[in-house]
């Protein structure tokens, strides 16, 4: 029997130090407020997929090499580099939609998360529920807040319009198309008709059906059950219902003119417009100058809340109260499993004020009962139109928006085409001017229905301070300079000098910056879905020249109160755009607290230029006689001249960070 | 990898402590622990012999559907599987002095008959074709070549090797006599499943395309086995302990992508061992009855078994994180005085991938456990049995986003009619009615996908017939 003891022993010992432990999986999360004040945060976008591959385990139809394909990013991966994140200095993130998705559509996989087909069961592409809730542990446990990418807008294309009534989805095709369409044959008199079931244009009456003999009324829609690609009918069971979407088609017109010209002259209709003539509503303009026929405001707009998103995205109708209550529903329910901070809406212009009137109170007060405040909800309305933008900002809507505006005008004209440049003959001031900073920050205020064009208004349990005193959208603008959307700044202006001036600008400006993952280390991808690089491919180095940019001053930004909070004055926007001594110099001061940081940028590309023209100079809040050393490059310092005049020069695309000593 | 270095040097120690020993001791009756000796050659009166085990019947639900069995443990009750067939073919072509040789060839069928979906069709395994010669200069020595599986003892009523199972190609060999059996195995396999064979067509030298294999890499396996028995002879107690180890490993490759023959992500290599021990002991509490123990310990990409395809990586694609302990037990008492036999088995599972998640619903906790009483009434032997099965993941089920407790109690009667000389639980062939009934937690329910009907049942029924059946197993070793 002793030699029974040595194989027992073995294993006993091998049992006692080896057996795989269990594990109490814990899916409540406290809540809590972690945001003192949204002006001190800087957002990082992370597109998930292409941030890190921290788990191979969920690597499911993963294909490095086409960039419309997963390529393995995870919630782990980032939880694995929330040093590097931190490192950089950004102190909030922002992820793509964590929802489960169709897998893929017409060879476009659904890396990116926005085609929605269960609203309440996470994309395992990326890990499970408890991935996702040890991801906001671990950023919270770094006082990192995460802020969620939604979609209120419509799900993923998970319905087809049966327009010839067959049962199953088809490219149609009806008429043969006349003389008048190249035919030679003079009996063949009939309009050749396109149609994509699963992406039919818009249609105001909803999509209708069609046949040989004509139309015959609004065609059905039938939902897809291929279960290999997730395509199959939405969760929760509500959204099955068809009167919950417009099914009027995919939005057609995008083009928004100015508003000072979306009057519609009825004089000027376009003999063609159709539509105009039979309803009475204006759907297009002549642009006599252009002789071409433009849509309307109204039309667009019109369209673009009613209408499909491209791609066959279906429109849900967010003007239906029980859509809206479910929708509040769902997203509640990631609030409260998953801790979020706060939520980036996608295609907020796609869909109605009304809509987030009622979305944006609700979240905010389940939020508040949770006992998280300062819950902070932004929307993506990808336009330039500044009163568009603004609109949304208005009454109980969203606290923020994406400063789209801004980045189209000051960003990409300013900082990526700047001096030297030319004025038009047709501008007053030169679009690539640094004085189109100081014009949109004033037009903030513009009048935009009897108040200003951005609000003013602080929201009922609506973002504060740390006093606990109310922000208002006004305060909170998101500034950025490229996002998953477009491409990317280095590849519409191929110059790191630009880069970075247009970083120092947005690091040090008013509002929220909101930095897309890649930039610091110089990604230039092209329009999507070259923009979405894998940020692995980087190895994280830290060591790049952009990269300690970027972290010299976001940790300027946590260091110099002002430069988080303080107010804006603008103290010297140049108008001039070549050879003259402010060509580029855009300057102001950042006000907060009794203490001022004065900002001076250098737009120009080729010289240095300086804070005088003429022999006019820069006049500061600085007392006269006070030393003002230049924080960001850590040396410099200035003296205040009389009356608080201050005349710095600055190299090329350089920034000066003053402060007083 | 610190972690994973201490086991594998104890497994090495294990396989090394106990070299070179090759004991088939299996059957398909292989609840005995009697390991089988080959029959004297010397009494084959005809060099040919012929062998079977088989399972074949029907089963249907109260609703006349087919009905399948509700298992959420790696292994289940074996009650109501599919249909099996096995044929064993030997064949003893030489007998002398300096060794006995004989050849078997294995083939069997799976679930698919064409009297019952009438299709002339069948999926067929080649499992075992090798030679043995045993006796080698009139010693215990023996070798085998071939295609073979290489196991020890099973839990019957779970259908499952708890400890030593492999299905190998390879060769082997050792040592075995009166109580002591010796056995080395050293095998390859190339799964078709992409981490280990890739094939794509590339240009042909002249016109069209041909077939090339980019990515070709086999898993080597070693494995040994050490057993030596005490007693049991005349029906006297026998005990008996044996040692297991394998060790498996996997050279590094490149998989190219899809279509491309430039473009490839690497595999690393991989490694993995198995460790176990088993007691045992028969003719206990009397003739017939048996008693086995079983602990074993896998790492890496052995966890995943010879012919697994290793899932749950780490972050370098390898499986050496996982890791896997089993504690099972099986036993069988024969109460002749009384005409009854018990049979009962189960056993405790822990399992964890090797991907950095802790909070894994792949990873966790199964235990079974099944018992069946029968009455020996002549060949009329009416049986029960009772099983369990518990399943708790150490995640949360991404259907409920709940860490769920899985819960299956299945209950069953089975009057039978059993025929040989000993009517006891391992006697066959049986033919037998089948009713039983399991009953789902809403957990076990949960593992279904919402559209599956078995989602929303937490009562399924099963009515059938089969005959089981073995015979002739022995008859090579």
């Amino acid at each position: 029997m002793r030699a029974l003891l040595m194989p027992v022993s073995v294993a006993l010992a091998l049992a006692t130090l080896t057996v795989p432990s269990c594990v109490e999986v814990d899916v409540t999360m406290d809540h809590q407020t972690l945001v003192v004040d949204w002006r001190d945060e800087i957002i990082y976008q992370i597109m998930v997929d292409r941030f890190e591959d921290g788990d191979p385990s969920n690597n499911y139809n993963v294909d490095v090499r086409r960039e419309a394909s997963y390529h393995g990013g995870d919630w782990q991966g980032i939880i694995d580099r929330l040093d590097y994140i931190e490192s950089l200095g950004v102190t909030t993130l922002w992820i793509s939609p964590v929802v489960k998705n169709v897998e893929e559509d017409a060879g476009f996989a659904s890396y990116h998360g926005y085609w929605t087909q269960d609203f309440l069961a996470v994309n395992p592409h990326f890990g499970d529920l408890s991935k996702l809730q040890e991801l906001v542990r671990e950023a919270h446990a770094r006082n990192i807040k995460v802020i969620l990418d939604v979609v209120t807008n419509h799900i993923g294309q998970l319905f087809y319009y049966d327009i010839n009534r067959n049962g199953q989805p088809d490219i149609v095709f009806f008429g043969g198309g006349g003389p008048g369409h190249g035919s030679q044959n003079p009996d063949q008199a009939s309009d050749l008709r396109r149609a994509s079931e699963w992406d039919p244009e818009y249609d105001r009456r909803g999509v209708q059906g069609f046949t040989a003999l004509g139309e015959n009324g609004p065609a059905p829609i039938e939902w897809v059950e291929m279960p290999e690609i997730n395509r199959t009918p939405p969760n929760p069971p509500e959204f099955r219902d068809p009167r919950w979407y417009n099914r009027k088609g995919r939005v057609t017109v995008w083009e928004t003119p100015n508003s000072a010209s979306i009057a519609c002259f009825a004089q000027e209709q376009c003999d063609w417009s159709d539509a105009c003539l039979q309803d009475g509503q204006c759907d297009f303009y002549c642009d006599q100058g252009a002789n071409i026929c433009k849509p309307s405001f109204d039309y667009v707009r019109e369209q673009e809340i009613k209408g499909d998103f491209p791609g066959g995205l279906k429109d849900l109708d967010t003007s239906r109260p029980d859509v809206t209550n479910k929708l509040i529903e769902v997203f509640q329910y990631w609030v409260k499993v998953a801790d979020f901070d706060g939520f980036r809406i996608d295609t907020l212009k796609h869909q109605e004020h009304e809509f987030f009137e009622a979305f944006a109170p609700a979240l905010r007060r389940y939020a508040k009962s949770l006992g998280k405040k300062n819950f902070f909800m932004f929307g993506e309305a990808f336009d330039g139109n500044d009163e568009l933008l603004g609109s949304y900002t208005q009454r109980e809507g969203v606290d923020s928006v994406f400063y789209f505006s801004y980045k189209y005008r000051v960003f990409g004209n300013v900082f990526g085409s700047g001096a030297p440049c030319d004025k038009q003959p047709w501008e007053d001031v030169a679009s690539c001017a640094p004085k189109q900073a100081q014009i949109m920050f004033e037009e903030r205020n513009a009048d935009l229905n009897g108040g200003p064009r951005y609000s003013a208004t602080p929201k009922t349990d609506g973002p504060t301070d740390a006093q606990g005193n109310p922000l208002v959208p006004q305060q909170l603008l998101v500034t950025f300079l490229d996002n998953h959307d477009v491409p990317r700044f280095l590849y519409q202006y191929p110059d790191l000098g630009r880069l970075r001036s247009a970083l120092a600008h947005q690091l040090t400006m008013d509002g929220i910056p909101c930095i897309y993952y890649g930039t610091e280390q110089n990604f230039a991808g092209g329009p999507d879905p070259s923009n979405r690089e894998d940020m692995w491919s980087t190895g994280f180095a830290q060591d790049g020249e952009t990269f300690k940019f970027v972290q010299r001053l976001t940790r300027l930004r946590q260091s110099i109160a002002p430069l988080r909070r303080g107010d804006m004055h603008f103290v010297w926007a140049s108008e001039h755009v070549n050879d003259e001594s402010d060509a580029g110099i855009l300057a102001y001061e950042r006000r907060y607290d009794g203490q001022v940081a004065l900002v001076v940028l250098n737009t120009h590309g080729e010289k240095a230029s300086a804070t005088h023209f003429d022999n006019t100079a820069m006049v500061t809040s600085f007392p006269a006689g006070t030393t003002v050393t230049d924080a960001f490059d850590g040396q410099s310092t200035f003296t205040v001249g009389a009356n608080g005049t201050l005349d710095v020069e600055v190299p090329p695309l350089g920034v000066r960070i003053l402060v007083a000593q | 990898m610190r972690r994973f270095a201490w086991p594998l040097a104890a497994g090495l120690a294990l396989s090394l402590a106990a070299p070179a020993a090759a004991q088939e001791t299996s059957t398909r009756n292989a609840g005995s622990v009697v390991p089988s000796d080959p029959p004297p050659i010397e009494t084959v009166k005809d060099r040919h012999w012929f062998g079977s085990y088989g399972r074949i019947g029907f089963f249907a639900d109260p609703d006349g559907a087919r009905g399948t069995q509700r298992q959420i443990v790696a292994f289940g009750p074996r009650l109501i599987e599919d249909n099996y067939l096995e044929l064993d073919f030997g064949y003893i072509p030489y007998r002398g002095k300096e060794a006995q040789v004989r050849a078997l060839i294995t083939v069997s069928f799976f679930d698919q008959l064409f009297h019952y979906d009438g299709k002339a069709d069948a999926k067929i395994g080649l499992r075992q074709a090798y030679v043995e010669a045993e006796k080698l200069w009139g010693t215990g020595a023996f070798a085998w070549v071939g295609s073979r599986w290489v196991r020890g003892n099973d839990i019957y009523l779970l259908n499952f090797w708890p400890m030593d199972e492999l299905n190998v190609v390879g060769f082997g060999g050792g040592w075995r006599d009166g109580s002591t059996d010796l056995m080395l195995t050293f095998a390859l396999n190339r799964l078709e499943n992409g981490l280990q064979v890739q094939r794509v067509p590339v240009p042909s030298n002249g016109y069209g395309a041909q077939e090339a294999e980019l990515l070709d890499r086999q898993k080597r396996l070693i494995a040994a086995m050490a057993e030596k028995r005490y007693g049991g002879h005349d029906g006297q107690l026998g005990l008996k302990v044996r040692l297991y180890s394998e060790l498996h490993h996997l050279p590094s490759g490149k998989r190219y992508y899809g279509d491309s023959y430039t473009e490839f992500e690497p595999l690393p290599d991989d490694l993995g061992f198995v460790a176990g021990v088993q007691f045992g002991a028969w003719n206990m509490p009397g003739p017939g009855g048996h008693l086995n123990l079983w602990l074993r310990y896998a790492q890496g990409l052995a966890v995943y078994d010879e012919l697994g395809t290793p899932f749950g990586l780490n972050k370098d694609r390898r499986a050496v994180d996982a890791q896997e302990f089993r504690l099972a037990l099986a036993g069988n008492l024969e109460l002749k005085d009384a005409a009854v036999s018990l049979q009962y088995g189960g056993y405790a599972r822990i399992f964890k991938d090797a991907d950095v998640n802790e909070e894994d619903f792949d990873d966790r906790q199964e235990y079974a456990f099944a018992v069946r009483p029968q009455l020996n009434l002549g060949i009329f032997t009416p049986a029960v049995e009772a099983s369990v099965q518990l399943s708790r993941p150490n995640g949360l089920n991404p259907r409920t986003n709940q860490q769920q407790v899985a819960q299956v109690t299945q209950l069953a009667v089975i009057p039978a009619l059993t025929f040989g000389d000993l009517i006891g639980s391992y006697t066959r062939p049986q033919l037998r009615f089948i009713y039983a009934v399991s009953l789902l937690n809403q957990a076990a329910m949960d593992y279904y996908p919402i559209d599956d009907p078995r989602s929303a049942q937490d009562l399924a029924h099963y009515i059938g017939v089969n005959a089981e059946w073995w015979f002739g197993r022995g008859g090579g070793y």
